[in-house]
């Protein structure tokens, strides 16, 4: 078997659609197993006192990335056609920032606003209306904000391309900044109840 | 031990086994089924010839990309059509934009580098590539200007029908056939070029060029 199967043609166009819904629901499925459907729980990520966002997307990360790793070395998976999305470096700079400020006046992040407003919180419903009254805005004015959406174009950017070391060293660093961040993390749970 | 324990143990055992693996990218380290190759070869599976892969084009053939990989512009006005020209270097980084699947033809002027861009392929995954045998060359003696007997003096019918194909196959190519005539006496001059402009190179002179440049 080699993967990605949608390249490797496995199944078409139709049910690679069948594949991310289950993907999607199995992602919400867990982020709302997770508690990240809750504000509040999410609110304690910037006050220090509850952790979980960050341990669950290192956690994540962690597991995608050495999965990735080790299906390809075994020859499983071909890396190279999995999509590497593109850096703009300004306007992604700008977007994250205005992500956090987001992130942080809200509590949520856009996935966890869909699986809040799913559980039926009105807070989640009302992110989820703001998040596409945003995106409906973005669009009208995509013409106008062109330019700086375009600007500094870095092309698909990896972390071990960009520092020039070998794949598996910068995946053997990252696990062990995400151990030890988590490690950390845990202290900070600690000495905050 | 606790579950997170474990865990984190087995991630950072992923982790520093990782750092001594080597590159996870297939491109970097293609693997040969030497016993699939021979097999290919042995039944002529790995190669098409010019005629055939004309017939491709013109049909249409689903899903087909002609590759040239003659790393040099000098066959760009007799490349076969179209032609993407990839270099042999930047090969792997190509293939991984394309299926592999999809069925693929590479050449390039004399041929030696279509084949090893087959071999390439071949060693990537590709299951449906092919190599123009002959290359550049045949395409031109084969489709462009080939030599014929006139049709109505071939005896078998199978045969004037086979010749009156190939006429038509390079007149649909925009090619001269040199029906009656041997090979090499008058060449005509690349389609598209008025017959009376002095300076304009011959078939033969681009062939002798292509012929110089080598793979």
């Amino acid at each position: 078997m080699s993967l990605p199967l949608f390249e490797y043609g496995a199944f078409g166009d139709a049910g690679a659609l069948g594949v991310a819904l289950f993907v999607g629901m199995a992602f919400g499925w867990t982020l709302e197993r997770a508690g990240l459907g809750s504000a509040p729980k999410l609110a304690g990520q910037f006050l220090l006192t509850d952790l979980t966002v960050f341990k669950v997307m290192f956690t994540a990360v962690v597991t995608a990335m050495l999965g990735a790793f080790w299906l390809g070395r075994v020859g499983v998976l071909d890396l190279a056609r999995v999509y590497v999305p593109e850096t703009y470096l300004l306007p992604q700079l700008v977007g994250g920032l205005v992500f956090g400020l987001g992130f942080f006046l809200s509590g949520l992040c856009p996935g966890t606003s869909c699986v809040s407003a799913a559980s039926g919180r009105l807070d989640g419903l009302s992110v989820v209306a703001g998040m596409f009254a945003g995106v409906l805005v973005a669009g009208v004015a995509f013409a106008w904000i062109r330019p700086f959406y375009d600007a500094t174009p870095w092309g698909s950017v990896t972390l071990a391309g960009w520092l020039g070391l070998p794949y598996g060293v910068v995946a053997g660093a990252v696990v062990l900044l995400a151990v030890g961040g988590c490690m950390v993390a845990e202290r900070l749970e600690a000495c905050a109840r | 031990m606790s579950v997170n324990r474990g865990l984190a143990t087995v991630a950072l055992a992923g982790g520093l086994l990782a750092t001594l693996a080597g590159s996870p990218y297939r491109a970097d380290r293609a693997v040969l089924n030497a016993a699939s190759l021979a097999r290919a070869i042995a039944t002529e599976a790995d190669h098409v010839t010019a005629i055939e892969l004309a017939r491709w084009i013109r049909d249409g053939k689903t899903g087909l990309r002609v590759l040239d990989v003659s790393d040099t512009d000098v066959m760009l006005e007799l490349a076969v059509p179209l032609a993407e020209p990839v270099s042999m270097a930047g090969l792997p980084a190509f293939a991984a934009t394309v299926r592999p699947s999809d069925p693929l033809v590479v050449y390039s002027a004399g041929g030696a580098h279509g084949g090893q861009a087959w071999v390439l392929l071949r060693a990537l995954g590709f299951t449906d590539v092919h190599f123009l045998q002959g290359g550049l060359e045949a395409w031109i003696d084969e489709v462009l200007a080939p030599v014929l007997p006139v049709p109505e003096a071939v005896g078998d019918l199978e045969q004037r029908r086979a010749v009156e194909s190939i006429i038509e196959l390079s007149l649909y190519f925009g090619g001269e056939p040199r029906v009656g005539r041997t090979a090499g006496a008058s060449e005509p001059v690349i389609g598209g070029r008025s017959a009376g402009a002095q300076t304009a190179p011959t078939l033969a002179d681009r062939v002798r060029e292509i012929r110089r440049r080598g793979c």
